[in-house]
């Protein structure tokens, strides 16, 4: 939505009335209302902002001229610090997901030594710089009352007990239940789903399996609940059971496709390394400011790219891979890289109201390079995508493409072909370089020794 | 009327927080009376000993175990 000199408010930023983020050319702001004025001051004066941003939990922020204001019940504008990266809750790995949760328990907590509590609690309010979860919602907080519920429970629990505990005790792929359900996973699916045994864990029994059936018993009910009140300690109580359930809940990657990839690649110690050199020599060629690597598995290459100062996304399908590279960006931060979900035979779509409240993948984009590295055969045989619409896809979302072509002669597509008739006549050198002369210009090829793949450097013909 | 409760929190949610907060509250008291008690002894008997509540390798917990550290 881009209006008359060059404002667009974000589509994610409607449901607040405390105020709403948006962009003057490509600067983000967040105006404050005037009807949150009383909470905005006592989160500033009371030191809550300070500790919240020297403990590295949220963003930090600036005052703006309120001149800036887009409506006139703005009471401030601030600049709030900006994140590369949007990434969502559907995309992150199991502990991405868990330390997201973990990360808005510690604010609460945090909020509440203050004086004050969260009133939302949205997996959406927290976004990765790299593997560093980070709170970006600078009006989430209210001053508590004495005797005062958490508004954000029932939240809390959709958008994190429930996806997390499905993803710990049913199945790890239904984190992705996140993008159906845009306010989190509905609590009596959630206990469907969930396993009998869950029954006997009394946080899970209560937070959701009891929640769920309480939630439906009164759902067609007018009850007066302005008089339920809870003491201070049984609200802090509440919260640290909510923490310490979080924090049992587990998933290792085991058994999934490519947890073992680099493990069992047919390439020789000589050729990856050539292949890293290589590689690492055409993104040094082009210099990236932003990076994709598509199919990254645990992030061998993305480190390459980050090395190079370049901010980096490393995608892959597989939530073991991603959770590998997860873990090993924690574990050393060195060449620091940012590790999600993605399908990208079906890449994350636009969603919410009007398909705008979470952006698409595409519309992420572009980034000034791509790094699509033993990926090639994948999409085009596994997947039955014609060469053409790959790379048509590629020039949508980078200037510079590194690209790997696996010839059918290697064993990696033998192994594709094994079980399937040969239906891709055009798969070779020939009819790939055909395919992306179309929309790219070949700026570098070069054979990678000791293997029959060829490595392409190749530079958009619009430029993104 | 405040302004922000713009979220629903939801009726059941609400009766179900009340009621899981007063049993977890129950716990809680007695997790700290325990600890209290621990500290007191272990004053009493000179010994420095910081017990360390966070078990898991996440990010919060390195943070503030870093916390803890300084």
């Amino acid at each position: 939505m881009k209006m008359p000199s060059e404002i667009s408010i974000v589509e994610s930023s409607f449901r607040d009335p405390s105020g709403f983020v948006f962009f003057k050319g490509d600067t983000l702001y967040r105006q404050v209302n005037k009807a949150y004025s009383k909470d905005y001051d006592h989160l500033m004066s009371s030191g809550l902002y300070d500790s919240l941003v020297t403990s590295g939990l949220m963003v930090s922020h600036q005052q703006a001229d309120i001149d800036l204001a887009i409506s006139d019940n703005a009471y401030k504008v601030i600049k709030p610090q900006q994140i590369n990266f949007i990434s969502y809750p559907y995309e992150w790995c199991f502990s991405q997901f868990k330390d997201a949760a973990l990360t808005t328990l510690a604010i609460q907590k945090k909020a509440f030594e203050f004086g004050m509590t969260l009133k939302d609690s949205s997996a959406y309010n927290i976004q990765f710089v790299n593997c560093k979860p980070l709170f970006i919602d600078t009006l989430s907080f209210e001053k508590y009352d004495e005797g005062q519920l958490w508004p954000a429970y029932k939240q809390f629990c959709q958008h994190f007990l429930a996806p997390l505990s499905l993803m710990s005790y049913t199945d790890i792929r239904l984190g992705l239940l996140m993008q159906e359900y845009i306010d989190g996973v509905p609590l009596d699916l959630a206990s469907k789903l969930l396993p009998t045994r869950t029954y006997l864990k009394f946080s899970i029994l209560s937070h959701i399996h009891i929640h769920a059936k309480t939630q439906k018993k009164y759902s067609d009910k007018q009850v007066n609940v302005k008089n339920r009140k809870i003491s201070s300690f049984n609200f802090r109580a509440l919260i640290e059971s909510l923490e310490s359930t979080v924090k049992k809940l587990k998933w290792s990657p085991t058994g999934t496709e490519w947890g073992d990839y680099y493990e069992a690649t047919n390439y020789s110690d000589e050729a990856m390394s050539e292949k890293e050199k290589l590689v690492l020599d055409f993104i040094r060629r082009v210099d990236p400011k932003t990076t994709w690597d598509l199919g990254a598995n645990t992030g061998l290459f993305s480190r390459l790219a980050s090395k190079t100062g370049s901010q980096t996304v490393s995608f892959d399908i597989d939530p073991a891979a991603v959770e590998k590279n997860y873990r090993q960006g924690i574990a050393n931060p060195q060449n620091p890289v940012l590790p999600l979900i993605l399908d990208l035979t079906n890449p994350s779509s636009g969603i919410g109201w009007n398909n705008n409240e979470r952006a698409s993948i595409i519309d992420r984009g572009p980034v000034d390079a791509v790094l699509a590295l033993a990926l090639i055969h994948h999409l085009a045989i596994s997947n039955n995508l014609p060469l053409e619409k790959i790379a048509a896809f590629l020039s949508s979302i980078c200037r510079y493409l590194i690209i790997e072509f696996v010839p059918k002669e290697d064993s990696q597509v033998q192994r594709l072909l094994a079980t399937r008739e040969d239906i891709f006549p055009n798969y070779t050198y020939p009819g790939f370089e055909a395919a992306f002369k179309q929309f790219f210009d070949i700026q570098h090829s070069v054979k990678i020794t000791d293997s029959n793949r060829t490595l392409y450097l190749m530079e958009g013909k619009v430029s993104g | 009327m405040p302004i922000i409760a713009y979220l629903d929190p939801g009726t059941g949610a609400m009766i179900i927080q009340a009621v899981i907060a007063g049993i977890v509250g129950v716990g809680f008291g007695i997790k700290l009376f325990w600890a209290n008690i621990k500290s007191f002894f272990l004053k009493l008997l000179g010994k420095k000993v910081k017990i360390c509540k966070q078990s898991c390798s996440c990010n919060n917990c390195k943070a503030s175990k870093n916390e803890d550290a300084e």
